[in-house]
């Protein structure tokens, strides 16, 4: 149970020092994983000082996104000095009495918000927001896509495909494999879609880049039109930047599209083609199914049994099935934008609050 | 009996709905309320279909596995040798209805998960095996199980337009 008592009393431990919880609160809706902020007050007489941290926790069935959190740790641990803006990494631990033993990392909190003043008003002033924010998140984008991710040790931390051409299927490899291992029923219609998806899979990226996964309004730290902190790496990868585009929630709609990609192509350095940015499309619904359906293991083993793991775990194969099944066969972009349609209800990542 | 299941969750999802949504102020209370909300739409359809929707879908199933059988009769499958004996000893088995016995929402959902395997098995061999069994067949195989998948889209539908509504 996570509470300001038994967070106090364990930070209290990590920092070695007296820790008052003067403010503890459940970001929404985080359904992937536990995020907490936490307010504390840290030490006595003089050396007390206020500290706003973030701690972020395994759910008990271990997580939506079937990946280790010690993995999002260590990217963040490795991203910390490098010029793409995360918030800086406190500890990971695991296995100790606080949170059950579940896996959990804290870090600081960057001051901030998830979303952007403005940026649904209509007119010209809306406009211009929309155009700012449009190239700003393409700026950033183009900042993680062009790091040097050797240089920052991600590939000891992530998957690392052999060469460019490769930047794609390895990750395919890797989902595909994990949605045999953790789907709740055999889905032999998404498994006809695959056959044809592997066929279609690209070899001509421009570059192996770090891959944020989702990304866009909801995931990142605004502050003052500008983003100060880039959160959420719980899918990122080393593969093709063309996928981060196709999982910005809606990124390319805030304003022209063609004009954002330019901005972005021009930061990065190199192009993206459109067939690679359409089979992505595709690709990213699937790795959203095999996140919502791996997790109905949790329901219904009793681990997670929140109502909306049910509602996402057994509409999210057959959505998919659906979708997948009807573009099979037709050429990549022709299909992406087939798929391109908005589910009711809207996109399960986008988040209203800080996290 | 009266009311129906489907009567009294409509009742509880209306209740919760209209009476009980517009107190609630906690937002991780309020998201497990619409997440409710659609799991009980879902629930409305599903009480009074379920039952039909698998045994059709079964039925169905079962017809495309037989025929897919006699149409790789004497044909390699290197990827799978026994894929058509395992089918055939499948289909043997009898069925949930058989013998006047009446289905329940279980049996056809693990006779369901059985045949559905048995497909899966058999798209993989589709295309692993494409060379072996020829254009003509692979052609003809696929034509004949994407016209399943899709008349089960159809027949689950109303399964899952009723799952439209918020996920949390």
């Amino acid at each position: 149970m996570v509470d300001a008592t038994a967070v106090a009393s364990y930070f209290a431990q990590r920092f070695d020092e007296q820790v008052t919880v003067s403010s503890l609160k459940q970001t929404f809706p985080g359904m992937s994983r536990e995020t907490w902020i936490v307010g504390a007050e840290v030490g006595e007489g003089a050396r007390r000082r206020h500290r706003d941290l973030v701690l972020r926790i395994d759910l008990p069935s271990g997580g939506i996104v079937p990946l280790p959190l010690k993995t999002e740790w260590e990217v963040y641990v490795r991203l910390w000095p490098s010029p793409v803006p995360v918030a800086e990494p406190l500890w990971y631990d695991e296995g100790l009495p606080f949170a059950e033993g579940r896996p959990h990392m804290v870090r600081e909190l960057v001051e901030g918000a998830t979303s952007v003043p403005g940026l649904t008003e209509p007119g010209p002033e809306g406009d211009a927001i929309r155009r700012s924010v449009a190239f700003e998140h393409a700026e950033k984008l183009a900042l993680v896509h062009s790091l040097d991710w050797k240089r920052y040790g991600l590939d000891e931390v992530l998957p690392t495909p052999s060469s460019s051409a490769e930047a794609i299927r390895l990750d395919f490899e890797m989902w595909k494999e994990i949605w045999f291992e953790c789907r709740s029923a055999p889905y032999p219609e998404i498994t006809d879609a695959l056959y044809w998806l592997e066929e279609q899979i690209p070899t001509d990226s421009p570059r192996i880049s770090l891959i944020k996964g989702n990304n866009g309004i909801g995931e990142e730290i605004w502050r003052e039109g500008k983003i100060v902190a880039m959160s959420d790496w719980e899918l990122a990868a080393l593969g093709d930047a063309a996928q981060d585009w196709a999982f910005s929630q809606g990124m390319l709609g805030l304003w022209d599209a063609d004009e954002t990609l330019a901005h972005y192509e021009a930061a990065a350095g190199f192009t993206l083609s459109p067939r690679t940015m359409a089979f992505s499309q595709l690709f990213i619904a699937f790795k959203s199914t095999v996140c919502l359906n791996s997790a109905l293991r949790g329901f219904m083993d009793g681990r997670d049994p929140r109502p909306g793991v049910a509602v996402m775990g057994i509409s999210s194969p057959r959505n998919a099935a659906g979708r997948l099944a009807s573009v099979v066969g037709m050429e990549l972009e022709e299909a992406a934008a087939a798929l391109a349609a908005p589910r009711a209800g809207g996109n399960p990542y986008i988040r209203e609050e800080r996290s | 009996m009266r009311p129906s299941t489907k009567e009294l969750l409509d009742s509880i999802a209306n209740a919760l709905d209209t009476r009980v949504a517009p107190t609630v102020t906690d937002e991780w209370a309020a998201s497990s309320l619409r997440s409710i909300g659609t799991l009980l739409a879902h629930l409305s359809v599903r009480v009074e279909s379920e039952l039909t929707i698998l045994a059709e879908g079964n039925a169905d199933l079962r017809a495309v596995l037989v025929e897919a059988c006699e149409r790789m009769e004497g044909q390699s499958t290197p990827s799978n040798p026994s894929i058509r004996p395992d089918i055939e000893a499948l289909l043997s088995e009898p069925e949930s209805r058989e013998g006047g016995a009446i289905a329940t929402v279980a049996a056809l959902e693990e006779e369901s998960r059985a045949l559905n395997e048995q497909l899966e098995r058999l798209v993989h061999v589709v295309h692993q095996d494409h060379e072996s069994l020829g254009e003509a067949l692979h052609v003809e195989l696929l034509a004949s199980i994407r016209g399943y998948f899709a008349r089960q889209l159809e027949r689950e539908a109303p399964l899952y337009a009723a799952l439209a509504g918020p996920m949390f």
